[in-house]
């Protein structure tokens, strides 16, 4: 399954580009200007749908990629999770030791 | 090159008080303010944000730091409107501008007001550096073609925009600041309509000159990689000294 984006609604904001966990969705390679996502690499997650400011974006299930690709895809956004993840808890035990240290 | 905003004001921004930007502190100011919030190096958006999940004295730092980046976009919005017959752009697209001006200007009364309660003022902490504040000269003059400043600005600025707001909405909402996470909710429906009205009319100047598709593009992703670049060091550095005082 997939998500599409509706290009007459799209207003190009990228919040779903930036916000997705495998860089599926395409822009600056795009030949129509508007965003649109790759099917190959979706891996379901919803992300998009739920950033985007115009509610353009909806789930279709009759586009599915391939196995191979879908596995390939869930190990991308397996590793954007991790580094997400660390990047937070950095940040977080940044703040807490600035923090204490100002008193 | 536009000229009229030049010729009336000199190129200056007409701000009281005027800009005050972190590179122009002098030493007893940077260290008045690496006193308050613990160095220099966390007078960024991201990084307050986090120190003001802990605190609620980083607020009205991270309330200053969006604020500075909202007079910017008065100059910028505004400017263009004054010069935007030299632009020869349609009537009805510095109308939007003006719209814009408009917005921009009750985001500004918005965060002064809540700078107000949280104790703080105009001038108490520095001003962010960005773009739009360049004087003309500066910049050079294939980047103000209109479709360029608008992929750059409306697009990609306030793009980035819509992020910081959720973020700082969503941080206000968890730590029970209403007052922040309604001004931020708000401005944020604002900044959906900037993206909306920048895609709009690029999309009207490139029928006119379909080169303007790629070159915007191409102006976005350079503007996009720019801003994306100084979050991800803020948050790695502080990433990395964090992991080193853990250690």
């Amino acid at each position: 399954m997939a998500y599409v984006i509706d290009q007459s609604r799209c207003i190009n904001c990228s919040w779903c580009r930036r916000s997705c966990p495998t860089d599926t969705i395409r822009y600056f390679e795009n030949t129509v200007r508007k965003h649109s996502v790759d099917p190959e690499a979706c891996i379901d997650c919803d992300i998009c749908a739920q950033v985007c400011p115009m509610d353009c974006i909806s789930h279709a299930p009759e586009i599915r990629p391939t196995p191979e690709n879908l596995a390939a895809a869930k190990d991308k956004a397996r590793k954007w999770a991790g580094e997400r993840r660390r990047l937070v808890v950095g940040l977080r035990t940044y703040a807490e030791n600035l923090v204490k240290r100002l008193g | 090159m536009p000229t009229a905003f030049r010729e009336r004001h000199n190129g200056e921004s007409l701000r009281e008080p005027p800009y005050h930007d972190i590179m122009q502190l002098t030493d007893e100011e940077r260290q008045e303010l690496a006193r308050k919030i613990g160095g220099l190096q966390n007078y960024n958006p991201v990084v307050l944000r986090e120190l003001a999940r802990q605190d609620r004295r980083f607020l009205a730092p991270l309330i200053m730091a969006i604020l500075s980046a909202e007079f910017r976009g008065i100059d910028f919005f505004g400017r263009f409107v004054v010069e935007s017959e030299e632009y020869n752009v349609p009537w009805h697209m510095t109308l939007a501008f003006v719209r814009q001006t408009y917005d921009e200007s009750r985001h500004t009364h918005l965060n002064m007001k809540l700078l107000e309660s949280l104790g703080s003022y105009v001038g108490e902490y520095p001003d962010i550096v960005l773009g739009p504040g360049r004087d003309v000269s500066e910049i050079p003059p294939e980047e103000l073609d209109p479709a360029i400043l608008i992929a750059r600005i409306n697009v990609a600025l306030e793009g980035f925009a819509l992020t910081t707001f959720d973020e700082i909405r969503e941080m206000a909402q968890k730590l029970g600041e209403t007052l922040i996470e309604h001004c931020h909710d708000y401005n944020m429906a604002d900044e959906v309509t900037h993206v909306a009205i920048g895609d709009y009319w690029l999309e009207r100047l490139s029928e006119e000159a379909p080169w303007r598709v790629n070159r915007a593009k191409a102006a976005q992703e350079e503007f996009e990689k720019g801003i994306a670049m100084v979050r991800q060091m803020a948050a790695q550095y502080m990433g990395s000294q964090a992991n080193g005082s853990a250690n």
